[in-house]
């Protein structure tokens, strides 16, 4: 735009100038001739720059979207990180791409034997020496090989780092290098068109190589029914099932609606529902459907022509629907390729049932494998840790069950020196407190696939676990030190290691914040089989966001291996459902949810509502507040009615800006991740920080006189109050006088009328 | 035609004349630029010393590789800029090897300065390093790591000649930029008090209006106690503002009806619920019904970077409707917005009696009841395990008894007999062990005992691990990254205590607000306040209840009753009382009859001590008089006096609240006169003026054992037998 300013005002300059021709002297001609010449020859220079500058681009990748926290730490004598990165296939890279490495590391180092090496995909690309000269903060800049680059790709900084010539401690703590946060991978590209076709579906809507989040625009009749609702739903989901650790950020719009060429467009409905998709009837048309069959389409935009289009549609709702499962389903269809598909009426997914484990703890035992490890190696002495990421999605601090890791592991040595095995072990923190310190004491040739049963303290689980492996392969204590000392020790955690639950645990639900531990309970089936959507009965653009939302975040959290088979309906009321129910409760047109919920809503007023608790102990509902607010949003997850299996997870706002912020919460990984523990959550419309707002919120409840519980606690408080004051010392007298009198009494009575 | 010549001269200008223009409009944007930025930039700076860290002189780094951890925060409302620094001091054992030692300074795990330990810096060295702003969270930590050695042979790892030392004179700086501040309740109870800030107190203003009603006033004492708990030990500083005025330096709080508060009336055109002819409409206009509550947070007209907190309603059971609603958890967490109407309210359970978070309240509680944390130690020299114990203040503990702690912990394998595990107690040494287990072990016990007189309140337990790797040799390499211990978080102290407590006792206040907070929501107890308070008394009333509030935490809400002293008919029977102003204000301290020991309005009292001698008091009418007796309207509560006969002396009692010294220095006795100088204490107590009070008497009502029920039982069926034989005639 700048650059389009400068050039107008040199070409408007020139013709201003050249209006002076009317002086009619040859030296200023040929003067201005000159001037002209060059302005013209400045004014093509700058057109042309103008057109490199539209083509190219370029895009900066930080640490942080390479899921580095913050710096990288590179202890010990040798020690490496690698992390993946992706080349986008519509990236034609320059050569000018480059790597920009800023590091800092200890003054210690010996510059003749300490070295940092920059490796992409096992090429080295560059060996610094790690001197004083560069001790502090330094940048270097390393070219990348674009010829060399994949879809997916391995970056590793590598260390070998010494502070003396012999004998030096190799976990001496001197030894250190950073890889600062500021580094960076600058990509130099020139943008290509995508190819469209099904049989590379998603892509390019879904592109999981790319950097930033996926923009999707959703085109929806202004009223969709049920059936669209449900279509929208399995193809928002599948969509991010492909997307699966990328982000994705969606919207709706209808017919009607402007759509510019930041968003993938994906049009849903019957032609005569939507009308943006009867824009396409050109291509509809070449593809006739029948009854209930369906129709896909998928194409390059015709203006935008780096965005893809997706039609699902049919001349009836179940059409589209069936187009919908048509593309939403796995693994993809043997005839799903070209730009159109029709689903005939009587196509069914027929993929059988989900073989997928769900990859976390909660009632069965679950492998390392199942959670998705393989099996981890590490070498010698400066061994890194074995990080794995647990979740145990039950209650086993509340319960007598208990989790157990039996772990199978082996050691040994490649030949070389010795274990010594007074001083190795194998140790195992758990959320960084050690659980084990296993010696390595069998042998000094190492064991295989040795054993071990490991319980995990009760109070260290937690929602979101990690389990660190740390293999301390020491040496002979002379060992190191000696001449021609070889290390070859290694260690390996293998994945039959599994994590036994013995007993059953109890449960950690009701609670919202478990979504965010790979979308528990939902996705206990990673079809969502036994998941239920329940949306207001004309739900607003706010809602359908909502819905968007929670359906990325719950596809991200999984990937099927069946089609998916989630239902949903809408209404005024929930009808009875034997799944676990999502609702999206618009506060303007309230419905009647399940009983059991702590926060309800009177439909009187569409600002009122009201917030209901229970007792703990007891049955009886007591409305605690009632209060009106014009904002507001609300997510709050129950067991409906006296059903202890089921759950219902309600999104409640009361505009459309609420439901917005709670899309963008699902959507966002930095705003989920603020998603913690409880059972219901206030969002702050302003931060985006949610309250927790528990009834039953202190562990100290169990301590004190609540409120009655059982009946006989009813008396006993009767009792209490009745005798309040009194000592129990005083109360046995009196019962003692009181008893005495009752026996006398007849017998005085009873002489009395033998006399009279 | 003549045609003037092209004059090139002209053109020659143009660059000039542009470069000129070019230059007056930089230098123009440049000052305003300039401008702007003096404007927006209005930058505060906190400089946080060894003292504020908790090392006053300072800290040495000890051994061949050491650390030590400062904790700090970030608040809320801060953009912190670049320019913060940490200002380092230190200096070191000149023995060490300067090619093999080294200082690292890390905030969070960035490593900031890495300084090499050599011979210019074993004086005392500066070094200024800058903080990036972008590595601060919420919490941080500022680490000073050392990696130091004198010798390449045969080195001891504890040798007295590693050494470096941080020196006192070490700050950070901290530069920020207030962020702009948006009323939003979700947000409560920030910005009032931003639980990250721990550097300087929170100041909030509150109006205390004359003609509060009893319901009134009622809710500004709950929401007083309320926001105290909500700075629990932060320091809060909290002030008495002019009746009507709204223009203070703090956040500010106003509590009442329109017409109560006229502070609240002045601030009608800034209110989201409108409020005209003094009643508050809805946001449709309509007017809300009498007994509604109103809450609205608004940014202070005359001072926008604070907030005004308005709990109000058309009618003063409105108002302590909206006080009740503020302070209830969770119907507070579920308000957001700038305002809301409270149409119904209802009390939740109360707050179970003495529950006490990370107080132990019976034998047997473990450490993670207590909110206590299993930690594990790692190397060489580790940083020692430190607890802190706290007892509920009704636990009685007789003398020469033996308390039972009972410690369960791990230690890693290949550990040699010469490691061992050592406990402090208070900060001395009472008990040490072997871990000579070469296969480490897991969950052992250790039980040890402590005196019964050396068992507080609040006490330290630390454990100090001392590791050693098998086959440890100074001249051989050995490393220790293997090696650690844990003190695991089941473990349990056995108190052969008895649940009662020696009453009056001013001192107990000091027990974190004992009896009064024995409740933690503060039921049963009720402060009386005088009809025609002073200003000394308004402050008195402010500065205590903040306390009580700092002092406890309920995780329900706040029940604390309040009346005048004209009428507390209804809370004197069942209530704890803390009655305040002297016996010409305060019609209830008339009522306490010789009950009290100190007259105020007399110069000279004559108290007659335990041994029964008269003894003389002169009083110096500055003096402000804090006594606790027990209740005359019910023997298990208390009441406690807080008299001054001027406003010098009620602000001398209601400094002795608000400051963290004077109060903690509060002693046991059953009066406390709080002179210029701070409070001193003395118990001067007939025969009989003094009991225990048993939480069962207090709370728990009738509780009776199980033979005892057996006994009634079987002398009820007695009972039963005997009238069924009467009535039958057998």
């Amino acid at each position: 735009m700048g650059s389009r300013l400068v050039l107008s005002m040199f070409l408007d300059t020139s013709r201003v100038l050249y209006r002076f021709r009317f002086l009619n002297t040859i030296a200023v001609k040929k003067s201005l001739r000159k001037i002209f010449s060059a302005m013209a020859l400045l004014g093509l220079f700058c057109q042309a720059l103008l057109i490199t500058t539209a083509m190219a681009a370029t895009e900066q990748v930080k640490l942080k979207q390479l899921r580095v926290k913050d710096v990288i730490y590179l202890p010990t004598v040798n020690s490496q990180r690698v992390l993946q990165f992706s080349k986008p296939k519509t990236w034609n890279l320059s050569g000018s791409s480059r790597i920009e490495v800023t590091f800092q590391h200890s003054w210690e180092l010996d510059p003749s034997r300490s070295r940092l090496e920059v490796i992409v995909n096992n090429r080295l690309l560059k060996q610094v020496s790690l001197g004083p000269d560069n001790a502090k903060n330094t940048t270097i800049s390393v070219p990348l090989p674009v010829g060399i680059l994949k879809d997916q790709n391995t970056l590793t900084f590598r260390v070998e780092q010494h502070y003396k010539a012999k004998c030096e401690d190799p976990l001496d703590p001197s030894l250190w290098t950073q890889i600062l946060p500021e580094s960076k991978l600058v990509f130099d590209y020139t943008p290509t068109l995508p190819t469209v076709d099904l049989a590379g579906y998603p892509f390019p809507i879904i592109d999981p190589l790319t950097y930033s989040p996926q923009p999707l625009k959703f085109v929806l009749p202004n009223t969709p029914d049920e059936k669209e609702l449900q279509a929208l739903g399995y193809i928002n989901m599948n969509l991010a099932q492909s997307a699966g650790r990328k982000e994705v950020r969606t919207s709706i719009a209808h017919p009607g609606n402007a759509v510019d060429g930041k968003d993938h467009l994906i049009y849903i409905g019957t032609p005569s529902d939507n009308s943006a998709i009867a824009a396409y009837q050109g291509m509809i048309s070449q593809h006739p459907v029948s009854g209930d069959s369906g129709l896909v389409l998928f194409f390059q935009h015709p203006t935008y022509h780096d965005r893809g289009v997706l039609i699902a549609t049919g001349n009836t709702t179940e059409g589209v629907l069936q187009a919908a499962k048509y593309v939403s389903t796995h693994p993809t269809q043997a005839d799903m390729k070209g730009n159109a598909v029709v689903v005939p009426e009587s196509w069914n997914p027929n993929s059988g049932d989900s073989n997928q484990a769900a990859p976390f703890v909660e009632n069965q035992n679950r492998s390392f494998q199942q959670l998705g490890y393989g099996e981890e190696s590490v070498e010698k002495i400066f061994a890194p840790p074995i990080n794995y990421q647990v979740p145990v999605l039950a209650d086993f601090l509340n319960s007598n069950a208990k989790l157990w890791l039996d772990l199978s592991y082996s050691y040994g040595r490649k030949g070389g020196d010795l274990i010594n095995p007074k001083f190795s072990s194998l140790e195992l923190r758990f959320n960084d407190m050690p659980i084990a310190n296993i010696p390595l004491l069998q042998s000094e040739n190492g064991e295989s696939m040795a054993k071990a049963a490991i319980p995990i303290p009760k109070d260290l689980i937690q929602p979101n676990n990690t389990l660190v492996a740390q293999y301390h392969l020491l040496p002979d204590k002379f060992g190191y030190c000696k001449g021609g000392y070889e290390d070859k020790a290694w260690g390996k955690i293998h994945d039959d290691s599994t994590f036994r639950v013995d007993g059953v645990p109890a449960s950690l639900l009701p609670n919202v914040g478990v979504l965010n531990y790979t979308g528990f309970p939902y996705s206990r089936d990673a079809n969502y089989k036994n998941t239920h959507f329940m949306l207001p009965k004309t739900p607003g653009d706010g809602a359908l966001e909502a819905f968007l939302g929670i359906t990325s975040r719950l596809g991200r959290a999984t990937f099927s291996d069946t089609d998916l088979r989630f239902t949903l309906s809408t209404g005024d009321s929930v009808p009875y459902q034997t799944k676990d129910l999502i609702i999206i409760q618009d506060l303007r047109q309230p419905m009647k949810l399940p009983e059991g919920g702590k926060l309800s809503w009177n439909g009187a007023s569409p600002l009122l509502k009201e917030y209901m608790t229970k007792y703990e102990t007891g049955s009886e509902t007591h409305k605690l507040i009632s209060y009106e607010s014009g904002d507001g949003t609300y997510l709050e997850q129950y067991h409906p009615g006296t059903s202890g299996d089921r759950v219902v997870t309600v999104l409640a706002a009361m505009h459309d800006q609420g439901f917005n912020n709670l899309a963008l919460m699902f959507e966002d990984d930095d705003r989920f991740a603020k998603l913690t523990p409880g059972p219901m959550k206030l969002l702050n419309n302003s931060s985006g920080d949610m309250n927790t707002v528990e009834a039953t919120p202190a562990r100290v409840e169990k301590t004190g006189s609540g409120a009655p519980g059982n009946w006989w606690d009813g008396i006993l408080s009767w009792f209490g109050a009745l005798f309040s004051g009194l000592s129990w010392p005083l109360i046995i007298g009196a019962a003692i006088v009181l008893a005495i009198l009752l026996i006398l009494l007849p017998l005085i009575l009873r002489r009395a009328n033998q006399r009279y | 035609m003549m045609t003037r010549p092209f004059s090139l001269p002209v053109f020659k200008k143009i660059p000039a004349i542009l470069s000129l223009l070019a230059f007056l409009g930089g230098s123009f944007l440049s000052m305003w630029a300039g401008i702007t930025a003096v404007q927006a930039a209005t930058r505060n700076s906190l400089v946080i010393t060894m003292k504020d860290m908790g090392n006053p002189e300072g800290h040495t780094l000890k051994t061949v590789r050491t650390e030590r951890r400062y904790h700090f925060t970030k608040p809320k409302g801060w953009k912190v800029q670049p320019s913060s620094s940490i200002h380092m001091v230190f200096q070191h054992s000149p023995s060490l090897l300067p090619e093999r030692s080294s200082l690292n300074v890390l905030v969070n795990e960035r490593i900031v300065k890495t300084i090499r330990l050599a011979k210019e810096n074993v004086v005392p060295t500066g070094v200024d390093i800058p903080i990036p702003p972008e590595i601060l969270k919420d919490h941080n930590d500022l680490t000073f790591q050392v990696d130091q050695h004198y010798t390449y042979q045969c080195e001891d790892p504890l040798s007295a000649e590693l050494w470096t030392t941080v020196l006192p004179d070490t700050t950070m700086k901290l530069d920020y930029e207030l962020l702009p501040v948006k009323p939003d309740l979700a947000a409560l109870p920030y910005p009032m008090v931003d639980v990250l800030n721990t550097y300087s107190p929170a100041h909030i203003g509150y109006s205390v209006p004359d003609g509060l009603s009893p319901a009134s006033l009622e809710a500004l004492s709950t929401v007083l106690v309320s926001l105290g708990q909500a700075a629990g030990w932060r320091e809060l500083e909290t002030s008495v503002v002019p009746s009507g005025s709204t223009s203070t330096d703090h956040h500010l709080v106003l509590v009442g009806t329109p017409d109560e508060n006229p502070a609240i009336s002045s601030l009608s055109g800034s209110f989201e619920l409108p409020l005209s002819g003094g009643k508050f409409s809805g946001k449709d206009g309509s007017a809300l019904p009498e007994n509604y509550g109103v809450i609205q947070l608004v940014n202070n007209p005359s001072r926008p970077d604070h907030v005004i907190l308005v709990v109000s309603g058309n009618s003063p059971e409105g108002v302590k409707m909206a006080a009740k609603t503020l302070a209830q958890n969770p119907s507070n967490r579920l308000l957001a917005g700038k305002s809301a109407v409270v149409k119904e309210f209802q009390p939740g359970p109360q707050h179970p009696y003495r529950a006490w978070d990370g107080f132990i309240q019976e034998s047997g509680d473990n450490f993670a009841k207590l909110g206590l944390e299993t930690q594990t130690a790692r190397g060489y020299a580790p940083v020692p395990i430190l607890y802190k114990v706290k007892m509920m203040p009704d636990l009685f503990l007789p003398g020469q008894r033996k308390v039972k702690v009972h410690t369960f912990y791990s230690y890693a394998s290949q550990l040699p007999g010469q490691s061992k595990l050592e406990v402090k107690w208070n900060g001395k040494a009472i008990k040490s062990i072997g871990l000579d287990n070469p296969k480490g072990e897991t969950n052992a016990e250790l039980t040890f005992e402590i005196n019964s007189e050396e068992f507080f309140t609040y006490n330290e337990l630390e454990y100090q691990f001392f590791l050693f790797p098998d086959k440890e040799d100074l001249c051989r390499f050995v490393t220790d990254v293997h090696i650690w211990g844990t003190v695991h978080n089941t473990s349990y102290i056995e108190l052969p205590a008895d649940k009662k407590t020696a009453v009056p006792d001013v001192g107990l206040i000091n027990d974190a607000g004992f009896p009064f907070t024995a409740y933690q929501d503060l039921s049963e107890t009720a402060v009386v306040m005088p009809k025609n308070a002073t200003e000394g008394d308004k402050n008195v009333f402010v500065q205590t209840l903040t306390r009580l509030g700092r002092e406890s935490r309920s995780h329900r809400g706040i029940n604390i009753r309040a009346a005048y002293g004209d009428n507390a008919g209804d809370v004197r029977g069942n209530n704890h009382l803390i009655v305040i102003g002297n016996k010409s204000r305060n019609p209830l301290l008339n009522e306490l009859g010789g009950k009290s020991k100190l007259i105020v309005e007399n110069r000279f009292d004559q108290l007659k001590t335990p041994d029964g001698k008269q003894v003389e008091v002169s009083n110096d009418p500055d003096q402000g008089i804090i006594e606790e007796l027990i209740s005359p309207w019910n023997d298990k509560r208390v009441v406690l006096t807080m008299q001054g006969e001027n406003d010098t002396a009620m602000n001398r009692i209601a400094y002795l609240m608000m400051n963290d010294k004077w109060f903690g220095s509060i002693e046991s006795g059953n009066i406390t006169v709080v002179n210029a100088d701070g409070p001193k204490s003395m118990t001067v107590l007939a025969k009989g003026e003094a009991k225990f009070l048993q939480p069962a008497e207090l709370s728990e009502g009738f509780k009776m054992p199980i033979w005892g029920w057996i006994v009634l039982g079987f002398l009820a069926i007695l009972g039963l037998i005997s009238i069924l034989r009467f009535m039958f005639g057998r």
